[in-house]
């Protein structure tokens, strides 16, 4: 198994071996990325493959300063949102102006409460618009600035479909930590 | 909180800090096709191109198959004259003919199917030492080869120009081979108004390479392709192909697209049509040679602005049509002409209030003086309801009587130059609805 460096010294070379070696070794990773950003499998295997060309082809202008992975994973994204703009009038748009309550109550939860599948489960069933936002936001860590750039959005739109996503979100956490208890309680 | 609680945010970044997903086998051999693919399209120096040594290697190959199999050039170009058939060569059946339709066969057979220049040159040259020299016999005036088929333009039949080509002998004149190729095209229609779409019909026959260009950019490598001509104008559509027998035929024709006219017109919208009440009507049109206006009244009008009385108030369609020379035409109605106005407010965005003192906001209609803010409508109100602030918000002014506007004073002094903001609502009699807003500016003139 080859280590980095020598991934990425192979791939500037366009060598085949080593461009393997990078699939086998990130693409599940990637995938993940990907996954989140369209919520279907199909479609996070185009953007899988898009970004992945993108990464061999673009290998030279990796510096070197900073992580390989969220090189990769930044390439990831924004080809996620590529293809978020190319596709977006084949997705079904749900108009969700009428969630508008805000229950403060439970806005905290525990990681060990929830597994990664249902997180995705959960981010999977948001808008196409809503789930962009969101995982640019609170998981990349994107400003709603730099989101409305990307998105070609308004910086208030931004604004307002992460906390529409948001609430969403969280009534969704609420109800799986009730099922959750009420399973627990049971077992007692 | 012991627990071990976070936002949903840290909730979500955590969790996803490491999400994998595993892919689908075989998505690395899609991968990889795709790298091949972008790989081959991009040319780089820095590393060995193996496509590209293959694509050099095999055009190379191509060329050099095509230069070796061709026949001489300087042959052909020297040889091309014409020759009216029946004084160039005549053809006898001779002994030397029978020999050469042996001959060809022989080619046939060993080249099956195919009529290449290279059989033409074993039949030219199998029997006897005969230059295999190449005749073009014309029917009529079409001259193949750099001779553009530039006759008859006209538009009823492009004529069926023919071309024979035929290798023969200067000797006996035998044809051991005849490929007719022929040039020929219709155009429908050959001319109309624009954007004028039109279906050419290829005759052609041992045509390769089949190119038209429409004369206007437009271009096509279909055989018998539909172009639509945007713009006016006259536009020359040029067929070119290469014959099967390795000469590049064209042939022209003139396609006329003329200028479809724009019908627009309006009239005086405020006025009613009653007895003796003229009413304009304003004849925008483009391109238009002639105009028929429809009054809705059964009467007509060839003029290109009429001056219209009506008999009485109604509900009048006015139509106009317009046409040029070459029968292109476009024409414009305006149904319920002058009767379903569209209820609606309007509210100035300026007026110069009364400095000597409060007015008390009543209005007159007709008084042009501006001293009151007040919206106009046309329509009957059941509700209505005007507020006006001022930049900090405070209201200064309230109505809910559409014939009591704002004089421009609170609290009986008058408010300075300024801009203000307005809020208008109410209801029409028809049901309909309005909230608008607004700003209006006070202005202080004597």
């Amino acid at each position: 198994m080859l280590d980095e460096k020598e991934i990425i010294e192979g791939c500037c070379r366009h060598d085949r071996k080593a461009q393997k070696a990078l699939y086998e070794k990130y693409a599940s990773i990637l995938l993940g990325i990907c996954i989140r950003y369209s919520g279907r499998r199909d479609e996070a295997e185009d953007i899988l493959q898009d970004g992945l060309i993108k990464v061999y082809f673009k290998i030279k202008d990796f510096t070197g300063k900073g992580s390989f992975t969220n090189w990769m994973k930044k390439i990831m994204v924004n080809t996620a949102i590529t293809h978020y703009h190319k596709n977006l009038k084949h997705h079904y748009h749900q108009d969700i102006d009428d969630v508008r309550e805000m229950d403060i109550e439970g806005s905290l939860f525990d990681t060990a409460d929830f597994t990664r599948e249902e997180l995705f489960g959960i981010i999977k069933e948001l808008p196409q618009g809503y789930r962009m936002v969101f995982n640019l936001y609170a998981v990349e860590g994107y400003k709603h600035k730099e989101i409305a750039t990307l998105l070609k959005i308004d910086v208030n739109t931004s604004k307002s479909q992460y906390s529409r996503a948001r609430s969403m979100i969280r009534k969704k956490l609420n109800s799986l930590k009730k099922i959750a208890e009420k399973v627990d309680g049971q077992e007692r | 909180m012991d627990r071990n609680d976070r936002n949903i945010e840290d909730l979500f970044r955590t969790l996803f800090d490491q999400f994998a997903v595993n892919p689908t086998p075989g998505l690395w051999n899609k991968i990889q096709a795709k790298i091949s693919w972008k790989q081959f399209l991009s040319f780089g120096l820095n590393f060995f191109n193996v496509y590209y040594l293959a694509l050099i290697v095999a055009l190379a190959g191509a060329g050099t198959y095509l230069m070796l199999n061709r026949p001489i050039p300087q042959g052909i170009t020297e040889n091309i004259e014409i020759i009216p058939s029946s004084q160039a060569i005549q053809p006898e059946p001779t002994h030397d003919q029978v020999i050469s339709r042996q001959g060809q066969i022989a080619a046939v057979e060993k080249a099956p199917g195919s009529i290449e220049p290279a059989s033409v040159k074993n039949v030219g040259t199998k029997p006897a030492s005969r230059a295999a020299s190449r005749t073009y016999v014309s029917d009529d005036k079409t001259l193949p080869k750099k001779i553009l088929a530039n006759q008859e333009q006209g538009p009823e039949t492009t004529g069926t120009p023919e071309a024979k080509v035929a290798s023969s002998e200067t000797a006996s004149g035998a044809e051991p081979e005849t490929i007719r190729v022929r040039i020929d095209f219709k155009a429908n229609p050959q001319s109309g108004c624009s954007p004028l779409a039109v279906n050419f019909q290829n005759f052609s026959e041992n045509a390769t390479g089949t190119s038209w260009n429409f004369g206007d950019g437009g271009n096509s490598d279909e055989t018998n392709p539909s172009y639509v001509f945007d713009e006016p104008g006259e536009f020359l559509v040029t067929l070119k192909f290469i014959g099967e027998d390795g000469v590049e035929y064209s042939r022209q024709q003139t396609i006329q697209v003329y200028q479809t006219p724009k019908a627009l017109f309006e009239f005086d919208e405020d006025l009613k049509p009653a007895k003796n009440q003229p009413i304009n009507f304003y004849n925008y049109s483009r391109g238009g040679d002639y105009y028929e206006w429809d009054f809705g009244d059964k009467q007509r009008s060839g003029s290109q602005e009429p001056i219209h009385f009506y008999k009485e108030t109604g509900n009048y369609h006015v139509k106009l049509k317009v046409w040029t020379d070459h029968q292109c035409y476009d024409s414009m109605v305006v149904f319920n002409a002058f009767t379903t106005q569209e209820q609606n407010i309007k509210v100035p965005n300026a007026f110069t209030p009364n400095l000597n003192g409060p007015t008390g906001g009543y209005y007159d209609v007709n008084d042009y003086k501006n001293t009151v803010f007040h919206p106009v409508t046309n329509g009957e109100l059941v509700e209505f309801q005007l507020k006006v602030f001022n930049r900090k918000g405070v209201l200064l002014f309230e109505s809910n009587d559409i014939s009591i506007g704002w004089d421009g004073y609170y609290s009986e002094q008058l408010v300075k130059q300024d801009v203000y903001i307005w809020k208008v609502r109410g209801k029409f009699i028809n049901g309909k609805t309005f909230v608008e807003s607004g700003d209006v500016t006070l202005i202080k003139q004597n």
